[in-house]
Order: C-alpha cells, then structure tokens, then sequence
C-alpha cells in the first residue's frame, strides 16, 4: 500500500470517527433535552417529539420519524407524534381488531424491530402497496418501545422515500431512541398514576373529613338532648355512653360493608347484645326476611333498638324475670314496604310516661323522619309496642354494581 | 330581625336530613326564641316548601342524601329571602355565589347559629 492510499485511509477514519463523535454527541443533546422536558412535566408527545425531530435530523436521505403509542386500556396503537393521523387511520382500517401486522403494529406485537427495506419486495405490506405509494413510502423501518417493566408501550418509526437497508450504526441509534423513549414513557405513566393517587386521596380525606363532621353534629345532639333530660350527672353519663356505644356498634356493622348497607338482623344483634347478658338471655324473639339497609336507616333504626331495650330493661319486659320482647319484620307488596314491629310481653303493666324524653322523641320524630315511613310507639298496658312501616326503596340499600 | 336585633319571633324553614341534628336545631332555635315553621328532608321537599312556604329565614344543609340544595337556596334567593348554610363540608368547596352567604360548619355552637342568622339578615336588609 502506497503512503498516500495509507494517509488517505486514516484521515476517513479520523472523519468517520469525528462524525461518530458529533452524531454521539447530538444524540446526548437530543436525550437530555427529551429527559429535562419530560421531567419538567411537558406531554409526552412534547418529550416524544424531541427524539423523533432528532432521528429525523441525524439520518442521512429523505427520512420521516414519529412515534405510536398503545393506549393502556383499549391496547390499541395510536399515532403519537412525526405521523400523519390519516396514514394511521388509513392503515388501521386495512387491519382487524389490535394492531395493524405491519410495521409498528407487528413491532409491538412482537417485540421485535420489523423492517421493510422495500415495501415492493415485501410480502406483508402486498395489500398496503398502493396505501404506500400515496404516502411516498419506499421502506419502513419499526422498533419497539418496552418500557422499564417489560411492557410494549408503542414503537419508532422511520419511513424512507427510496428502499433503503439499515446500517449497524441505524440500528445502534434506533436502540438509543427506543431506550430513552422507554424510560420517558415509564416516567409519564408513573406520574400520571401518582396524579391519580394524590387526586383520589384528596377527594377520600375531604369526604372522610365530611361524615366525620357530620357524625359530631349528631353526637352533639345527642349529648345535648341527653344532658338536657337527665336527672343527674351519673344518671346523665350513664345514658350517653350507652348511647354513643350504640352509635359506635352501628358503625361497625356499616363499615362491614364499605358504609354502603348494613344487614339488618345483623344490626339487631350488634345493638342488642349488650343486653342480652345471663339475665336476658334467650328473651328476645328475633325474625324476619333478610333485608339491607341503607347507612341512615340502619343508624336510626340501631339507635332505636338501643332506646327500646334500654326502657325495656328499666321499665318494662325486661325489669322482671319473665318478660319478653318479639322483634319482627317482613315485607308486604304492593306497593312494597318494610313493616317492622317491637313488641314486649310478660313485663309488669306499663304505665304513660308523663313525658317525652329523648327516646321516644328519638323513635316518633327521627326514626320516622330518616326512614321516611311511620312509625307508632304504643304504651300499652300489656308491653310497649312500636311499629315502623317504610316504603321499601327508601330503606333498603342500593344494589352493589356487578361490574 | 326585630329592631333591637333579637331574634325572637322569626320564622324559620329548616332543610336537614339528618333527624339528630334537625332536633339540636330545632331546640337550639327555640332557646334563641325562633319559630320552626317548616321542615324538609329532601330535595324536592325543600324547594317546594322553599317557594310556597311563609318564612322569614331558611337554614339549609348543603347536602342532601347526597344532592346539594343549591336549587332550594337559588328559589329562596329569588324570593329575595335570606338563608343560612349548614354544611360538614370546607366552605371553601361552594359555589362563588353561595360562598358569600353565612355559613356554620356543623358542629357548631349557638352563638355561631345565631351570629350567622344576624348576617343572613343584615344582608337581606342591604
């Protein structure tokens, strides 16, 4: 080899290698730019396109860059960025259902670069041939976006108005592309999921902070209407605790169930078992359909149950030995309502209160009131006796989705 | 309001669906000396008995079995009436036009009641 062949060949190694060095380093500019956008909270199309602007800078020959990307709940491919949205629809109509199996779309159904280096020569695209030619499309090549976590998220694309065959250097470059488009669609969907935590525990904080509230308003009631009957401090402590355990009791049933329904005879025993120790046992006579109540009827009603076995157990059935309390309820049709009824016997003879304390005012009043029916408290001799009727839609919890 | 800024002998609407704090307002407006005048549990309820009632001031709970009242306070304050808003909910989440009205955030106390009831009432006279 002369000295001038030699000296020739160096200096296209030096250039080769200068240019390896310039394309390296505006690849680096390109990612970085793309990396700083993305975290700066710019749309991924905005970050996309950085790299793809770049590609098509960078590539040598009439080439155009874009970007598709699988929409996470349908599992389509979509087209991103550097595409025309009417080649994309084009080529989507020409497929069954999921990605076209050509070119990107088969890219990310394999996870494997798909290339046609002349779309003429290649069986798959036989049928998008003329599809091709009007958008001046000689060869395409396709690389396949996996994100972090192994998932395809979308593909590169790369179409060449001449047939054209990747170097090994094209596809070191389409590797850098598809890497750092990975890791900035990892990022985006990272961040839209902590959006979409941060938002739902917003919104859960506010409502919790709204039943919180509203559950103090009524223990203020009831301590109000509580201290206000009570004949002294003891007598007066001694009924609110009861009462505000009864309100708790509830609460546990309805959380049982998310706070969407509680059961109905499992809210009778949650409310009566503390009165059902040695000396009340099997006295109480429980039966009825199963029913689910919605959250307000269910607390009224828990809260009734706990005022009438209260005067039960001072006053009435339960104060002796004997007595007993049959607790039913059924639902009759036409037009559909819920009967419920209390009613003691055995104990000694009642006699009328002489006046309305906050039980009875609790049963009359808000029972009725949150249950949206009728409710009648009878002092008769033989037992106390209360009645509730309520149209079935307005106690009984809605139906959970089945989807 | 009465000249010397009692408020005994006004007419109230009461919009609450929860019977429990319904009674605490009812025996709280008592001791100031109001009149319950009417009582609504619902919607529809409220806005009918929002533009067909005789009243002089409403307190509406903002939500409603879940609906907002906002249709009951539009009636009221297109019969030029004042309202009271009672809510569990951060005043701060109302509509523009409703976040200027008195608000007592439940639980509240009397004097709080009473304090908003003046301002709904001083407004309603500007």
């Amino acid at each position: 080899m002369s000295n001038a062949t030699e000296n020739m060949a160096e200096l296209r190694e030096a250039l080769r290698q200068i240019t390896d060095l310039r394309l390296s380093r505006a690849w680096l500019v390109a990612q970085m730019e793309a990396f700083q956008a993305a975290i700066g909270g710019a749309s991924l199309s905005d970050s996309l396109g950085i790299l793809a602007r770049t590609a098509t800078e960078l590539t040598e020959g009439d080439v155009r860059c874009g970007f598709w990307i699988v929409n996470r709940s349908t599992g389509t491919l979509h087209p991103l960025v550097g595409l025309s949205e009417e080649y994309a629809q084009r080529v989507k109509s020409k497929s069954n259902n999921g990605p076209p199996e050509v070119g990107a779309g088969l890219s990310v159904i394999t996870g494997e670069p798909v290339i046609a280096s002349d779309v003429r020569q290649d069986p798959s695209w036989q049928s998008l041939l003329e599809l091709a030619e009007e958008f001046d499309i000689r060869a395409i090549w396709s690389f396949p976006v996996i994100t972090t976590a192994g998932r395809p998220a979308g593909a590169f694309s790369m179409y060449f108005r001449e047939p054209r065959r990747p170097t090994p250097e094209d596809l070191a470059s389409a590797g850098v592309m598809t890497h750092a488009a990975a890791i900035i669609i990892s990022h985006h969907e990272e961040a839209q999921e902590r959006l979409r935590t941060e938002e739902r525990r917003e919104l859960l904080v506010a409502e919790l902070n709204h039943r919180v509230k509203n559950t103090l308003a009524t223990v203020q009631s009831i301590a109000a209407q509580t201290l206000r009957n009570a004949g002294d401090l003891t007598q007066g402590h001694r009924a609110l605790s009861g009462r505000l355990v009864a309100l708790s009791k509830s609460h546990d049933v309805l959380v049982r169930e998310h706070m969407e329904g509680a059961d109905l005879r499992e809210l009778i025993t949650s409310a009566l078992i503390v009165f059902a120790d040695d000396a009340h046992e099997r006295r109480f006579f429980i039966a009825g359909p199963d029913i689910r109540l919605r959250p307000q009827a269910a607390l009224a009603l828990a809260l009734a149950f706990h005022e009438l076995a209260t005067n039960a157990i001072k006053y009435g059935a339960l104060s002796n030995a004997e007595g007993q309390v049959a607790l039913n309820w059924r639902v009759v049709d036409a037009p559909a309502h819920f009967e419920l009824t209390w009613r003691e016997s055995g104990g000694p003879p009642v006699v009328i209160p002489l006046r309305q304390g906050f039980g009875t005012r609790l049963i009359r009043r808000g029972l009725a009131s949150d249950l949206g029916g009728e409710v009648r408290l009878e002092f008769d001799r033989e037992g106390v006796v209360c009645r509730v009727r309520a149209p079935v839609e307005e106690i009984e919890a809605r139906q959970a989705p089945i989807w | 309001m009465n000249n010397d800024g009692s408020l005994v002998g006004l007419r109230v609407l009461l919009v609450e669906d929860e019977s429990l704090v319904m009674m605490l307002l009812e025996d709280e407006l008592a001791e100031i000396g109001c009149e319950v005048v009417g009582f609504a549990t619902r919607l529809d309820e409220a806005v009918e008995k929002a533009s067909s009632l005789s009243f002089d001031i409403a307190i509406l709970d903002v939500n409603l079995h879940g609906q907002k009242t906002y249709p009951a306070a539009e009636v009221i304050a297109g019969r030029g009436l004042p309202f009271v808003l009672a809510t569990g909910y951060d005043p701060a989440g109302l509509p523009p036009d409703l976040g200027a009205r008195p608000v007592v955030q439940k639980p509240f106390r009397k004097i709080e009641l009473e304090r908003a009831l003046r301002a709904a009432l001083g407004g309603a006279l500007a």
